[in-house]
């Protein structure tokens, strides 16, 4: 019995040693991200080229869930409005509710998915074949020339995706509004104008901006700590999109209690 | 005293001081030693799994040792960060066991990388050291594919070619000359030859291959469990007694070696 507590006891200390780790590996990694940054020794090209790369590898994705996502919130809001005869908040609701949570979350998880893993996959196999090494060798820092241009690349693109999901949902609330429970488009986008305020459209895009750090680092992270071959670079992604969505959540309540409080 | 310490801190480019290296429990270098001065060429040689990687990784700071010194021109490997590492790396090129080539990036910039990286040659110049480099390793044409384009021989070549390219003073080969025919391998052991003459180059380079190692050697390192069994002369080596060191000259499967 003594044994397994400390069996026990021992695991958690080590499960728990090994998350400092890793977010002091996260922090210092952000410090030196930063450092780049400050000393304005930024890949121009690079940058561009990741936020093509990763902005149209996730916009389509992030249209058909945050439309549906739209919709669905539409669906039962206007059952509610139809029954109760409350037709002119379906609108606001939808909107709302997108703009401040589902919007900023929802592409924060697709694109996790979508290009957080990439940003694994590619420097986690760079690291296995000795790539990442190479770099050091020639003088040229893996932190400026690979993590720098991709976290300026989503810092960016994590709002205007966020901003294109906003309107994807609203576009998907208001077609099942129109369509299922025949509520007028005019009412639908006028019930938007008297509900939705800015705070609520640029609460969601900041946080966007966070989800943005939280995703690039973990995938970076993950990438660069990448061990044991092409099997390694599986664990790492499937790790990173896994980490991402649950920091994407635990920050997102956080967030939005300080930023949407009362 | 301190004249003829002066006097090594000039002769000597490198200096491997009591080097120990661990990893977990196991001890992979065991307090080993050896100094190679400017322009010589070191060949390293010991049985696979040895460890003749890790000290190369070793000199170029990509692993710290456990205890003990590398030596550069004076400054210890070791104690180098930042800036100053960087500044050091930028006079050594190395060659990786694995090519080690970036495989989003063309032939062409993949050689021309640490050109363009650390110093302000124009880019026609570049170019035109990047095709030189490829014609002396025999790429010819090869600039505009991509590393996977390549095979395995002519990705290692590509990446002697980006090692040399910089003109560094120091050079680490991992086995430059795995995975080539005869006739390149001889090919790759003159240019190792040439560019300590041309530009007095120093050279460690691993390598399982006797004959390249004859060919190019001042100094050979027989790496055994840990330590150097010989350190020598290609011709000491040659006639070494050490059952050990025949067993290797000869390959044979049996002998005091165990596998
Ligand atoms: N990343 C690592 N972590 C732990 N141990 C390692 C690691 N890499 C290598 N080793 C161990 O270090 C020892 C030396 O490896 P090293 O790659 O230096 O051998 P080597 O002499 O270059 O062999 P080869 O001729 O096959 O290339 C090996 O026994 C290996 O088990
Ligand atoms: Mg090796």
């Amino acid at each position: 019995m003594k044994d397994l507590l400390i069996k026990f006891f021992g695991g958690v200390g080590d499960k728990t040693l090994a998350v400092f780790e890793y977010i002091g590996g996260i922090v210092i990694l952000l410090f030196n991200a930063v450092m780049w940054i400050f000393r304005l020794d930024i890949r121009l090209k690079l940058t561009i080229q990741q936020m093509a790369l990763l902005g149209v590898n996730s916009i389509f994705i992030v249209f058909v869930t945050t439309f549906f996502a739209g919709a669905v919130v539409s669906l039962q809001l206007a059952e509610l409005a139809v029954r109760y005869g409350l037709g002119k908040f379906v609108g606001g609701g939808v909107a709302i509710a997108m703009c401040r949570e589902l919007a900023p979350m929802l592409t924060a998880v697709v694109v996790a998915g979508r290009a957080g893993s990439a940003i694994t996959a590619e420097i986690g196999s760079m690291k296995v074949t000795e790539q990442i090494d190479a770099l050091e060798v020639m003088a040229v820092s893996p932190v400026k020339y690979l993590v720098v241009p991709r976290l300026i690349a989503c810092v960016v693109l994590f709002p205007i995706l966020t901003l294109f999901a906003d309107c994807a949902g609203v576009l998907g609330g208001g077609v099942v509004a129109n369509i299922l429970a025949g509520i007028d488009l005019s009412l639908y986008t006028d019930s938007i104008k008297n509900m939705l305020f800015m705070e609520d459209f640029l609460g969601g895009l900041y946080k966007s901006v966070f989800f943005a750090i939280e995703v690039v680092l973990i995938g970076c992270y993950q990438g660069m700590t990448t061990k044991g071959g092409a099997a390694g670079v599986g664990i790492a992604t499937t790790g990173s999109v896994v980490y991402s969505i649950i920091v994407v959540f635990i920050t997102n309540y956080l967030l939005s209690s300080i930023i949407f409080s009362l | 005293m301190s004249k003829t310490n002066e006097k090594n801190k000039n002769e000597f480019f490198l200096e491997v001081k009591n080097l120990l290296l661990k990893r977990g429990e196991r001890t992979i270098l065991d307090r080993v030693s050896v100094t190679l001065p400017k322009g010589e060429t070191l060949v390293l040689m010991g049985l696979s799994g040895a460890g003749k990687s890790t000290l190369i990784r070793c000199v170029i700071g990509l692993l710290s040792p456990t205890s003990g010194e590398i030596l550069i021109n004076g400054s210890n490997v070791a104690n180098l960060k930042g800036r100053a590492l960087d500044n050091l790396r930028k006079k050594i090129g190395m060659v990786f066991q694995s090519p080690a080539l970036f495989d989003s990036l063309t032939i062409m910039d993949n050689i021309a990388f640490g050109l363009r990286e650390n110093t302000k040659i124009p880019e026609a110049e570049i170019k035109e050291r990047v095709l030189k480099a490829l014609h002396i390793v025999g790429l010819d044409g090869t600039e505009n594919q991509f590393p996977s384009e390549l095979s395995g021989g002519m990705q290692k070549r590509a990446s002697i070619a980006r090692a040399i390219v910089t003109n560094p003073e120091l050079i680490l080969y991992d086995e430059p000359t795995s995975g080539l025919d005869p006739i390149m391998s001889s090919v790759i052991n003159d240019l190792i030859n040439d560019l300590k003459v041309t530009f007095n180059m120093t050279s460690i380079v691993v390598t399982h291959d006797l004959k390249s190692a004859y060919a190019i050697a001042d100094k050979i390192i027989l790496l055994y469990k840990g330590k150097f069994l010989l350190i020598g002369s290609p011709d000491e080596f040659s006639k070494s007694q050490d059952p050990v060191v025949r067993q290797f000259i000869e390959g044979n499967s049996k002998g005091p070696v165990k596998m």
